[in-house]
């Protein structure tokens, strides 16, 4: 025994004299928190709604292109993700209760710096928004970045004006009969309603109510309704609708004008029961040139199928241009920007979000275990 | 339009009285029918659209040969009517979350400790027996996180948010102690 245990002493000795040990020592490490750097357009903010406990909410962001996790934010009971226009904050609007599952009910917006993703405070807002399996428009900020709505449902429907500059709630607008937030310019914002009009509220530079003007109904929702979760494009708006009708909206002036609507199919398209569905069921090209619909094949009121196709249109010429089959069904999707365009596809069982080629449709990837990811934002 | 409004009023009163009559909460539903009818502009109802089944869809359906994620076993089976912890039970056509039935409740109970919510959405399923048309009141139980078991994504008459009391993804818990979700139930209101 005593001569096994001088063996190792001396060897340990000699390693430890050995000049070879010293050039080999690690400097010791340095503990520091990674910044992020200027966004590109192939990174993808993946929000995750935990399906079982929705009171934490998370959203990843990923680059899409080295396939890596570059970091994540968090937010209350079933939040809403929001991305400041420029890029320097990004906002988590939440609802939160004193004892997580029960107590006192409190809504904030949780502000994140968009860089080093560090929490900078919050602002406390009513306590009504809108609960609902997370949707796009759910809140919005204005195109100057200096106003955030958010949507309020009691079931009464309203917007909560809140100013980013002086970090202050502002006050409420009633929107009667209608829903969401689709921002269309620097005091402006517009709001789907139920007999399938659009209402433009325009607010004065305090964000207060200036005007508000309801269209014309532009579809009839007792026969066709247009998905709750349009693609924005600037100021114009595409809907596509349960039986594959697009439209295209003009959200910029103080009333919105809508084009009339033109089918996405084809009389042997409806024959095989092809039509739109999913949750973010349509993306459009930050142009507006192209429209991408998640399709698949399916009677009426399968509005929530996953799509196993994305179909590219051209909206100029309100044609066809690509059918591109995905690898997985999507229940989300979002076309990028940039020189290198891509189409964003998330598989919400699967947990994970496929990429692809735009226009030719080429598989890129993969990226997995995302929880629940039920929508897709970009920079 | 007026006819057709005059029927959801008396729809709309109908399932609140009725849901009135099995809640404490009545201030609050009479200041939810005020703000309903009168601000909202109540729109069509399946009743007068859909011509209701019990047909279901489940969805997303896992991929073919993947194992079925924990609390999702009833969302890929089919086939049995009788079945109220099965997403085709006839009166789920259009129920959207987890089933009451699979948490310790039954498909118009909530589980112990957990609160009906006084308000819901309404749908409409055909009894596959006797081939009526029921008006389902689909009503939340809350005060809980979501119990995580048999999900259920049916779809039949559902509409978008712009139309709230025909949108499923909401959380329906407008007067309930706390908005917390937890599971979803289908109660038989009426014979359409």
């Amino acid at each position: 025994m005593f001569s096994r245990i001088a063996l190792l002493t001396i060897t340990l000795l000699a390693l430890a004299a050995s000049p070879l040990s010293v050039r080999a020592q690690l400097a010791p490490d340095q503990m520091t928190s990674y910044k992020l750097g200027a966004p590109n357009p192939h990174w993808a903010y993946v929000f995750d709604s935990p399906i079982s406990v929705p009171q934490v909410s998370k959203v990843f962001i990923l680059d899409t292109d080295g396939q890596k996790m570059l970091g994540q934010l968090n937010g209350g009971y079933l939040a809403s993700f929001v991305m400041a226009p420029g890029g320097a904050e990004l906002y988590m609007v939440g609802t939160f209760y004193s004892r997580v599952w029960h107590g006192t009910r409190t809504d904030a917006i949780e502000i994140f710096d968009a860089h080093s993703l560090a929490f900078k405070g919050e602002i406390k807002i009513p306590p009504k928004r809108l609960l609902i399996v997370p949707k796009d428009n759910s809140a919005a900020v204005t195109s100057d970045g200096r106003f955030l709505l958010v949507q309020n449902l009691t079931p009464a429907t309203s917007v909560s004006v809140v100013d980013l500059r002086t970090r202050k709630f502002v006050g409420e607008v009633e929107t009667p009969g209608c829903v969401q937030v689709m921002p269309s310019g620097p005091r402006r914002f517009a709001s789907m309603c139920a007999d399938g009009s659009i209402l433009t509220v325009t607010l004065d530079d305090t964000g207060k109510l200036k005007s508000r003007k309801q269209s014309k109904p532009f579809f009839d929702p007792s026969k066709d309704p247009v998905f709750d979760q349009p693609a924005l494009a600037g100021t114009t708006a595409y809907f596509d609708s349960y039986h594959g009708l697009i439209y295209k909206v003009d959200l910029a002036g103080d009333e919105a004008r809508a084009e009339p609507g033109w089918s996405a199919l084809t009389d042997d398209n409806r024959k095989a029961n092809w039509r739109p569905g999913g949750w973010q069921s349509i993306a459009a090209s930050p142009d507006g040139s192209t429209v991408y619909l998640l399709m698949h094949q399916g009677g009426e009121w399968t509005h929530k199928q996953t799509g196993k196709e994305v179909w590219a249109f051209a909206t100029a010429k309100k044609a066809r241009i690509a059918r591109i089959p995905l690898k997985t069904e999507a229940y989300s999707i979002r076309a990028t920007g940039g020189p290198k365009p891509i189409l964003e596809c998330l598989a919400l069982i699967q947990s994970q979000l496929e990429t692809y080629s735009l226009p030719d449709g080429k598989y890129l990837g993969v990226y997995s275990n995302l929880g629940a990811p039920f929508l897709i934002y970009g920079p | 339009m007026d006819r057709a409004e005059s029927k959801i009023d008396q729809l709309v009163e109908r399932v609140t009285r009725i849901v009135a009559q099995r809640t404490s909460r009545r201030s609050f539903l009479a200041r939810l029918g005020k703000i309903v009818v009168g601000g909202m502009m109540i729109p069509l109802l399946p009743v007068d659209r859909v011509t209701a089944s019990a047909r279901a869809q489940a969805l997303p359906a896992p991929p073919q040969g993947a194992p079925i994620p924990a609390g999702m076993e009833a969302m890929v089976k089919h086939g049995n009517p009788e079945d109220d912890s099965a997403c085709d039970y006839w009166k789920y056509c259009a129920i959207d979350g987890y089933l009451c039935s699979c948490c310790g409740g039954g498909s118009h109970d909530c589980p112990p400790g957990a609160s009906p919510s006084p308000t819901s959405w309404v749908g409409t399923c055909r009894h596959p027996k006797d081939g009526k048309d029921y008006i389902v009141s689909y009503r939340d139980c809350c005060g809980k996180t979501p119990c995580g078991r048999c999900l259920c994504a049916n779809t039949e008459g559902e509409m978008p948010l712009y139309r709230p009391q025909l949108d499923s993804d909401l959380i329906w818990c407008f007067g309930a102690p706390t908005m917390v979700y937890h599971c979803s139930t289908a109660e038989i209101v009426g014979v359409k």
